[in-house]
């Protein structure tokens, strides 16, 4: 069959407009187009997907992996390490950190569904962090004291004990908090402790649990006008997991627990025809999003997509995790990057859609395919995204 | 693709997509060509014919059948096979790929993209994937259709009649 010049023209122009946006969506993926597509091959492929894991069975079992249990729980070091001083009339409520901080304000994972309220006060260890506000029905925020325009009242302790009053305000971004006021009193030293300081007519005390801001730093140029106090008010990095909130009415729980989505796998390839061992695929048809996928309670795999009932995960060591876990050292939780060779316990460290807390295991075990195969994944990163 | 051709050729892609995971782990499985492309590369005739329809149908089961075991994206299959294929269209338009060493050249030209599109997955998901190891894939993809280049007239697609 002889095509005129229009028609191969017509032809020529759609081959090559389909080409270049499938070329496009290859190199920068539309999750939507993907996620529509996988669906498509995952629910009428997944017999083909069993059958080669036959195949593969028959010829290469699948691993087993190092059997492991971790000596502490996440949740019971984060609790140690995080649990501020007692407050005369106070409880502390924990409550999990959903992200990092967006200009100064840190999303939390529970609302009014745990009673909390606007102005709380919230603290990690004996660092003050700032107060509640937006409220919602299961969510809040914290506005770090470091947030623009955020005026916090505090005790400047002088190196013989003595206090006085000042205001700290907060400048947001990269800018650290400047001591906008202070009482007259000798002046201030590099070095100064400045600690939290209740509102007038609020409960003095809140006062009482001596939560620190920081130490007091001398900013900018005197010869140009520039100088400033400034406090050095940071993040503690422990606090990326849960947060203490000061209450003096509580309910029934103390504890509000972080969102996570739990779905029973069952192994159908452990290997894939491009990346050979580096990809598995599980069938789970309830689970839902990335996350991580569990074999007999540990995490061995993190999701890199999902097609219809089809889970294809990378299997990684506990080392490999890197920066998307934390480890727990003899000096405290600390991240993944910064402590590859540590031989601790280490844990999924969340925000990649990983509930936070999955033991991992400990560097160089391996990761396997024990049952029970389950996927976890953290239902606020779902709902956000 | 019609009658005898389509039961030939489609179970037997379903027995490599069924048979290759495990091939793919064996000793030197990291180096074995890529069947699909092999596949895509046989099935379609040179020069191709004036309707794509068949040619169509048979890359777009190419992609499925690689996309159940693989975690390369059935699109991004899809798309490497079809540029894959134009490319050796377009340069068999230019070059006499009747000569061995031409012939090679041109295999390699469609070859390259799904390695490169191979090579941007693994970017994207952190999975290894060495450039080397999709290279010596390519080459061999491209030696198995240089060495064998006869479209099997039972796998060919065969022109509609007016």
């Amino acid at each position: 069959m002889r095509l005129g010049g229009a028609e191969r023209r017509r032809r020529t122009v759609l081959l090559a407009v389909l080409l270049l946006v499938g070329t496009s969506a290859s190199w920068w993926p539309v999750a939507r187009l993907d996620a529509a597509l996988g669906a498509v091959v995952g629910w009428v492929g997944a017999p083909c997907t069993l059958a080669a894991g036959w195949v593969l069975g028959l010829v290469a079992a699948p691993p087993r992996g190092d059997p492991r249990r971790p000596e502490r729980a996440l949740a019971e070091l984060e609790r140690e390490a995080g649990m501020p001083p007692s407050l005369p009339g106070r409880l502390w409520l924990e409550v999990p950190v959903l992200a990092e901080p967006v200009h100064d304000r840190l999303p939390l994972g529970a609302g009014a569904d745990f009673h909390l309220g606007d102005d709380m006060l919230v603290a990690w260890g004996e660092r003050y962090l700032g107060r509640l506000a937006a409220i919602g029905p299961n969510r809040s925020e914290v506005v770090l004291a470091s947030a623009p325009g955020v005026r916090t009242g505090v005790w400047l302790v002088g190196p013989d004990g003595r206090r006085f009053e000042g205001v700290v305000l907060g400048r947001g971004g990269t800018s650290l908090p400047v001591l906008a006021w202070r009482e007259e009193g000798p002046p201030p030293a590099p070095g100064t402790r400045v600690l939290f300081r209740a509102r007038p007519g609020e409960d003095p005390a809140l006062s009482r649990g001596a939560l620190l801001l920081g130490e007091l730093r001398r900013e900018g140029e005197a010869s140009r006008g520039t100088e400033a106090w400034v406090v050095d008010f940071a993040l503690p990095p422990g606090a990326e997991g849960r947060v203490f909130v000061a209450a003096s009415a509580v309910g029934d729980r103390l504890v509000a627990e972080p969102g996570v989505g739990v779905a029973g796998a069952r192994l159908a390839l452990h290997g894939d025809a491009v990346f050979a061992g580096a990809a598995w695929a599980v069938l789970a048809p309830d689970a839902a999003g990335r996350g991580v996928l569990l074999a007999d309670g540990r995490g061995v795999a993190r999701v890199l997509v999902r097609r219809g009932p089809v889970v294809w995960v990378r299997p990684l060591r506990p080392e490999d995790w890197g920066a998307a876990a934390v480890v727990a050292t003899a000096a405290g939780l600390r991240p993944g990057d910064l402590a590859p060779l540590d031989p601790g316990d280490r844990f999924t460290r969340g925000r990649d859609g990983s509930p936070r807390g999955v033991f991992l295991g400990r560097r160089g075990d391996a990761p396997g395919t024990a049952p029970p195969l389950t996927v976890a994944w953290d239902t606020a990163t779902e709902d956000r995204r | 693709m019609r009658g005898p051709s389509l039961r030939i050729v489609l179970p037997a892609a379903v027995v490599v997509t069924i048979v290759f995971p495990a091939l793919r782990q064996a000793p030197g499985g990291p180096w074995l060509p890529d069947p699909w492309l092999a596949l895509a590369l046989w099935g379609v005739p040179l020069p191709a014919p004036p309707r794509l329809r068949t040619a169509t149908l048979w890359v777009l089961i190419l992609a499925f059948l690689r996309g159940t075991v693989s975690v390369v994206p059935p699109l991004t299959t899809l798309t490497g096979l079809g540029l894959g294929l134009v490319a050796r269209e377009l340069l068999d338009r230019r070059f006499d790929t009747g000569r061995w060493p031409i012939r090679v050249l041109v295999g390699l030209a469609a070859a390259a993209p799904l390695a490169l599109l191979d090579l941007r997955v693994a970017a994207l998901t952190g999975l290894p994937l060495a450039p080397e190891s999709a290279a010596v894939r390519a080459a061999g993809a491209a030696l198995l259709w240089a060495l064998w280049p006869l479209t099997p007239r039972s796998l060919a697609v065969r022109p509609t009649t007016p």
